[in-house]
């Protein structure tokens, strides 16, 4: 079960919710050698890509001449779709990388969360804009930092916005959040350290928990675990997704020692947090 | 003062009839080339291009010995590369090997372009 302390000034406390057993961990599944190399396809995937964007983006910005609004209709539908192969094919690869189990966090920095947070946010405002989808972002009063690869958390933050977007419809409501939070994850080695610190009534916050909330249409309890597998779409939203944006993020948030996880119900929209330690202090 | 001569190397037709395009509209003078093999022939006769667009993924000579090859026969040569996003390695040896620049795979107009521009010699635009 998920509990949470959340008021004023108080630290809060976070304990995800347990989530069934995979058989294998993130980033050591074997490869199934009868699969598509992708990988070394990626030059083959994307070569057309060059062609297919190219071109339509030359005849819709007139470079090739004048075009009527019928053939702009027909060249957008191109390029949305064309779009929409290249996001599949770069989530593909992306998956296929983290599946490999090979070292894909390398580049670790202490990254400020508010700051990184902040950019994913204003890089999805227009999208909220336009879908008359009113959009908050409340960050966290202090400076937390996380070491993470700074765009790997981007692009974790920014699966979940973009998915919360795609979900929830006009006049709804989508909010970011930066909590910071005291996240037990070593029970047993620290429980020294955890009988002082109940002694003394006062936990360290050690975490920091990123949420993406939204009022659309919930997902139910059976779905909780398998939205984050490979390939799972659910019904509604609109438009279609990879199916792979939640999977990616889970791979990428347990590649940074975290954890990821959906609070939902039918109805009442829907809520994905991640946790993940703070970057410990520098010594000055 | 005449345009800009760039010489454009890959392997894929389309990709090549495409970026010569994208070339033409900016008026640069474009020759193509179809593989490492042949811009390296190119290379050994008639004057050395302004810039070189190679593409880093090719069959036989590939991008990497093309462009040490070719700077090899005139080490000043100008080379942009074109890769995909997954090159990271390659692109780091590619700007080792003297590159000036590299564009990830598809490119769009605008961002080409710009490559283009910043790699080419402002003395040799005026």
């Amino acid at each position: 079960m998920h509990s949470s302390l959340c008021t004023g000034n108080e630290i809060v406390e976070v304990t995800p919710p347990e989530r069934r057993k995979r058989q294998l961990r993130c980033g050591h599944e074997e490869v199934d050698p009868s699969a598509f190399p992708l990988v070394s396809a990626a030059h083959e995937f994307k070569t057309p890509l060059v062609v297919m964007l190219g071109y339509t983006d030359l005849l819709l910005n007139g470079h090739l001449g004048a075009i009527n609004q019928r053939q702009k209709q027909v060249l957008a539908e191109i390029q949305e779709g064309a779009q929409r192969l290249q996001k599949l094919i770069q989530d593909l690869l992306l998956l296929q990388e983290l599946k490999a189990g090979r070292d894909i966090v390398q580049n670790l920095e202490s990254t400020s969360v508010d700051e990184s947070v902040s950019e994913i946010f204003n890089y999805w405002s227009p999208t909220a804009t336009q879908k008359r989808i009113r959009y908050q972002f409340n960050p966290s009063e202090g400076n937390e930092r996380v070491r993470v690869e700074p765009l790997k958390l981007q692009h974790i933050v920014s699966n979940l916005i973009e998915n919360a977007l795609k979900h929830t419809p006009a006049q709804g409501l989508v909010t970011v959040s930066v909590t910071p939070c005291f996240w037990e994850r070593r029970k047993a080695q620290s429980e020294f350290l955890f009988n002082m610190e109940r002694k003394e009534s006062r936990k360290v916050e050690n975490a920091v928990r990123i949420d993406v909330s939204d009022t659309g249409r919930g997902i139910a309890a059976e779905h909780h675990d398998e939205i984050f597998e490979d390939f799972i779409q659910l019904p509604g939203g609109s438009a279609r997704g990879t199916g792979l944006g939640l999977a990616i993020a889970r791979r990428l948030v347990e590649a940074h020692g975290g954890v990821i996880w959906v609070e939902s119900e039918v109805g009442k929209g829907s809520k994905f947090s991640l946790l993940l330690s703070q970057a410990k202090q520098e010594a000055n | 003062m005449s345009a800009p001569n760039i010489l454009l190397v890959d392997d894929e037709p389309s990709v090549l009839r495409y970026t010569k395009t994208l070339l033409e509209i900016e008026n640069y003078n474009v020759e193509t080339a179809g593989s490492g093999e042949e811009a390296l022939q190119r290379m050994t006769r008639g004057p050395a291009p302004n810039l070189i667009i190679l593409d880093m993924v090719m069959p036989g000579m590939d991008g990497l010995q093309t462009l040490e090859n070719c700077k090899k026969l005139h080490p000043e040569q100008k080379v942009v590369m074109i890769s995909c996003v997954n090159d990271t390695n390659r692109v780091v040896q590619a700007i080792k090997l003297g590159a000036s620049d590299y564009v990830t795979k598809p490119f769009l107009s605008q961002q080409f372009q710009g490559a283009i521009r910043k790699a080419l010699n402002p003395a040799v635009l005026n």
